[in-house]
């Protein structure tokens, strides 16, 4: 790490606000991160009859436990955990309750490992009798109007959330900070002509755009990437432009010239940098905003399929079942959380940035 | 001596964004500089100091005329032919607080400036930077410090210890005391006189305050509106100086009021005849016919037909 980065690192850390969001942040989404291994309706691991089985990343079919079927085995259901603990007793297909139970009783040493939440964010739960189902032991957040485990939602939705944000911002900021710095450093014609197009681009009403999109083409994660990042990078170019427009006249650019300094080398080593500190500035309201935006179009029901877990669509069941309060407390703790930790931390990283901030 | 920079005929004109007038910046300059003397420029806000000094680094091409460095035509060569001129001439910026890069630290500043001494190793080039900072009259604990935390005084030395990191021949300080104050002004002036002193490095000092160029320069040429108008060694300028411009820049830094000029710089079109016209006391029909520089002893030329007919200057108004 060079100076200049141990400092801001160093920078960083004395906001303690900032510190610990980041903390936070970062355990939230190392946890949403292998959210497989947390959520899940399949066990991590099946001791049976002296072998054992990993269904998560292995497909096994109920045959190869005992039961009937070819297909893979349905591990939630009582039949498939009878086989499992009774090590494959043909009368768990007819009377599973029962012997389970006796299965418990004998010295047999099947056993099974399942993820603190039983249900992965599509696991429509058949017992559950009434939908959406308040919170109870199954279910510690209950379940949305389709039975499917909220909590679970919650961890894969946190994290496609963030996955699409980081993404979005990533690829708006490099095409951003481009085309402001051709702007900005040639100046003139080039600068005019684009300026005119930004402004007719940004006139484009992005959500008829997306809309009409998902009518041509099955909307899936990375066309609605494309098309968010299509319309967010133009929210730089006015910074970083100013930024070198102001920049390339000041003497110490004239002076890396006098010394023989290429273009590329003035660009990268003098310009870049001191664009940098607005260009994060901004960074936080583009994570935020990308966040919002795909809950906003999954809200309208013109984001992602209804296949992917997304806390826009739960936000929806939460306006129309208003008599079920946990859908719309836990999508709206769930934004509040992650949106706060998220502007915590830029706001510190963009203080640690600016040189001309005085830290004691 | 052998002549280190000669400039001939040097001709630069700027296009205003208004009605397609042009703004004459360098109008027909001349003038060639030997090896360890300073020159002085003087004149006021407009008066094309600065773009001589960016033509001179190439940091502006000219349009007409040519420049020589050493000996060797420099105008027209491309950027690429031009990089080994580079560290043979440098240049001191006026603003001390435009001139950094705020991100980088003083280390930074002298080590990118010596990238054009390729030959020494990181440690060499850490070792100079340390010197430098010594020649400026810096201590070694500056080198960790960025531009947002040393004084206007502090950061013009380090602009100075850039400046002579590659060891120039020539370098040309843009108004390099303008924006500090008179104490810290007075300790610039000296150390810039011990180190040509020591190194032998020849100095071309823009500015408009004529006690910096009285104390440090040994010739001074003085410049209005993109023309030379005067130009002689230190004292004869100051002993006997004959054109009026120069009469009143003299005369206004002790505000006595004789020879003081009527209005504001005109915008310089391209108009024959002296550029002085309308502010001078002095003029008379004839003045508005083309002027040009003519020698009144051996090495004092001016830009005034009427230098020997106005009144003398009184010396005693001198500061």
């Amino acid at each position: 790490m060079s100076p200049l980065n141990a400092r801001r690192w160093k920078n960083f850390k004395q906001n303690r606000r900032a510190k610990y969001s980041l903390l936070l942040f970062s355990i939230l989404s190392l946890f949403s991160l292998f959210a497989e291994l947390i959520a899940n309706d399949k066990p991590l691991l099946i001791y049976f009859n002296g072998s054992f089985y990993w269904p998560i990343t292995n497909q096994y079919s109920e045959k190869q436990f005992g039961g009937e079927f070819e297909t893979e085995a349905e591990y939630r259901s009582l039949e498939v955990e009878c086989l499992i603990i009774s090590g494959g007793d043909i009368n768990c297909l007819d009377s599973a309750e029962r012997t389970l139970n006796e299965a418990y009783g004998s010295n047999l040493d099947n056993w099974t490992i399942w993820p603190l939440i039983r249900s992965s964010f599509n696991t429509v739960n058949y017992d559950v009798d009434l939908a959406p189902a308040p919170p109870d032991q199954n279910h510690i957040l209950g379940t949305d109007d389709q039975t499917r485990d909220v909590a679970a939602r919650i961890i894969y939705g946190f994290r496609l959330s963030v996955f699409f944000a980081f993404i979005v911002t990533f690829f708006s900021t490099v095409v951003g900070i481009a085309a402001g710095a051709v702007q900005g450093f040639f100046g003139g014609w080039i600068d005019l002509i684009f300026q005119r197009f930004i402004e007719i681009w940004t006139s484009l009403p992005y959500l008829y755009v997306i809309i009409i999109l998902a009518a041509i083409f099955p909307m899936n994660f990375w066309l609605l990437t494309l098309t968010v990042v299509l319309f967010s990078w133009t929210g730089l170019v006015g910074v970083v432009r100013a930024e070198f427009l102001r920049v390339r006249n000041f003497e110490y650019i004239l002076a890396a010239k006098a010394l023989g300094v290429s273009n590329t080398t003035i660009i990268i080593r003098h310009v870049i940098p001191n664009a940098m500190v607005a260009s994060i500035t901004l960074l936080p309201f583009f994570i935020t905003g990308s966040i919002s935006t795909l809950a906003t179009l999954d809200f309208l029901g013109f984001g992602l399929p209804a296949s992917y877990p997304s806390l826009g669509e739960l936000a929806l069941q939460a306006k129309t079942q208003l008599n079920s309060p946990w859908l719309g407390i836990s999508s709206f703790l769930t934004f509040t959380i992650m949106l706060s930790l998220q502007v915590f931390i830029f706001e510190g990283v963009r203080d640690a940035f600016d040189p001309r901030k005085v830290f004691q | 001596m052998k002549k280190l920079v000669e400039i001939k005929e040097a001709f630069k004109s700027f296009n205003l964004r208004s009605g397609g007038k042009k703004l004459i910046a360098l109008d027909n300059v001349s003038l060639s500089l030997k090896k360890g003397e300073t020159l002085g420029i003087v004149g006021e806000s407009g008066s094309g100091k600065s773009t001589l000094g960016k033509a001179l680094l190439k940091l502006l091409q000219i349009d007409s005329g040519s420049i020589f460095i050493k000996g060797q035509e420099v105008s027209d060569l491309p950027n690429i032919e031009f990089r080994p001129y580079r560290e043979k001439i440098q240049m001191v910026f006026q603003n001390p607080a435009t001139s950094f890069n705020p991100m980088l630290t003083v280390e930074d500043v002298l080590l990118d400036s010596m990238q054009l001494v390729i030959e020494l190793s990181k440690n060499e080039k850490r070792l100079r930077a340390l010197k430098l900072l010594q020649d400026v009259e810096l201590g070694s604990r500056f080198l960790s410090l960025y531009p947002h935390e040393m004084s206007g005084g502090q950061l013009q030395r380090v602009a100075l210890a850039r400046a002579l990191a590659s060891n120039p021949d020539i370098i040309f300080l843009d108004e390099p005391t303008a924006s500090l104050d008179m104490s810290v002004r007075g300790q610039i002036l000296t150390m810039l006189n011990n180190l040509q002193k020591n190194r032998g490095t020849t100095f071309i000092i823009v500015s408009h305050d004529l006690r910096v160029i009285r104390g440090i320069s040994d010739r001074v040429v003085v410049m209005y509106l993109g023309q030379i108008v005067e130009e002689s060694p230190v004292e004869v300028l100051f002993d006997r100086p004959l054109h009026p411009y120069t009469r009143a820049l003299i005369s206004a830094v002790d505000e006595t009021d004789s020879d003081r000029l009527k209005g504001e710089a005109i915008s310089a079109e391209n108009k024959p005849g002296c550029k002085l016209l309308g502010r001078c006391q002095y003029s008379k029909a004839g003045c508005e016919e083309e002027q040009s520089l003519s020698m009144v002893t051996s090495n004092h030329q001016v830009r005034c037909w009427r230098a020997n007919n106005i009144p003398q200057f009184s010396k005693e108004k001198l500061p």
